[in-house]
């Protein structure tokens, strides 16, 4: 071998070995995907809850808007859903008959999110909702002040207006149960 | 081996050997290579004009699926924090360590090395400049850089899985032409609805990861909106080959029925977002590009030879 094959045998050897080191050792950085998500930091548990508008969703069309602070007085409970999320589905029933058994201390408001009407009206004549529904189709809270990192999302609200709480996921008796009690106290 | 069963011991005799075997083969990602196979072919026979050498289709075939086996090893050496977080890749050999990184990485340096010796030595070194860009590209630009970051991840890093088609012409040719470059980008645009309908179902496993892949952190809803206008621009741009193209009618019909269907299964799944609809849409995108890149042969083979 002459002395141009060996270094070229020797820098090919350099090279392997230094790519391989460089992939092994190397980890590529992650910008947490909560950042990159939706947009907001959405509601902080003892702030005033983002006030907002929208249609009922019965009368989506007619752009007759309800806003958050109409409610004011009674504590809140505004669950994020869409029709075609299934575990929203599945924790309709759960909390349309909390709705309706509370209905004098706490009110519930459904705010279909990013879904067409007629899909969530269908839906919800299926099971029968006890709560006012709103429609966000354009999904302009989820995305902003309201900001989550999926559905179904849940937020408590005090009667003044105060977050107390949010859940992603699924609702259950338990959560209720506590969700009723922070409520009365607050 | 009686005592061993008595005792509750579940013991499988697999030598190390055969483990480590199948772990290098796993991580080439077999399955991806089927679909390189599917697209590289009939771009070769196109190409063309008629039937190109068996010679030059197998090496064609090894060279591509030696580098992109590589960039496949590359990429689960640098993935192998998130997958093992993820249900879907838990199983892979970095995850499971019957491969340590050090060993899985020489391989994917081997396996590129002979990628470029193949197409340099036996096709010609514009195939295997391809081969080697688009592993770097993929493991550079998606891996390492976007995956991570950005929903539009497999968008971008989808320009990796379009190149053996121009790998597939070059081969035969020496060279790149329009029509390759459309053909590719009919690849490029395919990718995001091929893609996300399967992250939908696997939606949980990327945030688990940290991994920003549009379902995740996007409604799917919004989803199915950009999955349908991909669907409609690969639609319209198989369909605009045919007169760029010397396609006859066996592409033209294959094209336009298969891609009512592709659009068909996009709109079932924009009006419904659920994953059963997302799960349909990514099998039948699998069968699309499959009836496209055939009907490509079938129709050189009708009207070319």
């Amino acid at each position: 071998m002459n002395s141009r094959k060996v270094i070229l045998l020797v820098s090919t050897i350099i090279l392997v070995f230094t790519t391989v080191y460089a992939v092994v050792n190397f980890r590529p950085s992650s910008a947490p995907i909560s950042s990159i998500t939706l947009g907001g930091e959405g509601p902080q548990i003892g702030k005033s809850a983002p006030n907002f508008e929208l249609p009922l969703l019965e009368s989506s069309k007619l752009g007759k808007n309800i806003s958050l602070s109409s409610f004011k007085g009674t504590p809140l409970i505004l669950n994020f859903f869409a029709s075609w999320c299934s575990e929203c589905a599945q924790e309709l029933p759960l909390l349309s008959s909390f709705a309706k058994s509370n209905s004098s201390t706490i009110k519930v408001i459904g705010i279909d999110s990013g879904d067409s009407p007629t899909n969530a009206s269908r839906l919800l004549a299926k099971d029968g909702a006890h709560f006012t529904v709103l429609s966000d189709e354009d999904e302009s809270l989820i995305s902003s002040s309201y900001s989550s990192r999926g559905l179904p999302y849940s937020v408590l609200i005090s009667k003044n207006g105060t977050v107390l709480s949010t859940n992603l996921g699924s609702l259950n008796q338990n959560v209720l149960a506590q969700w009723k009690k922070e409520a009365s106290v607050n | 081996m009686a005592t061993f069963a008595s005792s509750g011991v579940a013991v499988t005799l697999q030598p190390k050997i055969l483990l480590k075997l199948k772990g290098y083969i796993a991580l080439t990602k077999p399955r991806i290579i089927e679909l390189l196979l599917i697209t590289t072919v009939p771009t070769m026979f196109l190409a063309k004009d008629g039937i190109p050498s068996l010679e030059l289709i197998l090496i064609t075939v090894l060279g591509g699926t030696l580098a992109a086996g590589g960039a496949n090893a590359f990429n689960m050496v640098i993935d192998r924090d998130i997958d093992a977080k993820m249900e879907r890749t838990k199983g892979r050999p970095l995850v499971t360590k019957v491969l340590r990184p050090v060993e899985a990485t020489f391989f994917a340096v081997i396996l590129e090395v002979a990628a470029f010796v193949v197409f340099w030595a036996f096709v010609n070194l514009l195939s295997g400049i391809l081969a080697v860009s688009a592993m770097a590209f993929y493991v550079g630009v998606y891996t390492v850089w976007l995956k991570r970051r950005s929903t539009q991840n497999i968008v971008i890093g989808g320009a990796a899985g379009a190149v053996p088609v121009l790998i597939g012409w070059s081969a035969v040719t020496d060279k790149i032409s329009l029509v390759s470059v459309l053909l590719a980008f009919i690849i490029f645009l395919w990718t995001p609805p091929h893609f996300w309908a399967l992250a939908v179902k696997y939606k949980e496993d990327y945030r688990a990861a940290n991994v920003p892949m549009l379902p995740t952190v996007k409604t799917n809803q919004r989803t199915a909106n950009e999955i349908l206008i991909y669907s409609i621009l690969v639609v319209a741009l198989s369909v605009a080959l045919i007169p760029l193209s010397s396609l006859k009618w066996a592409y033209a019909g294959s094209a336009v029925l298969s891609g009512l269907g592709l659009i068909g299964y996009s709109l079932l799944f924009k009006i419904r977002p659920s994953s059963k609809n997302a799960m349909k849409l990514f099998g039948f995108s699998i069968t699309y590009l499959t009836i496209i890149f055939l009907s490509i042969a079938v129709d050189v083979l009708i009207f070319h030879r």
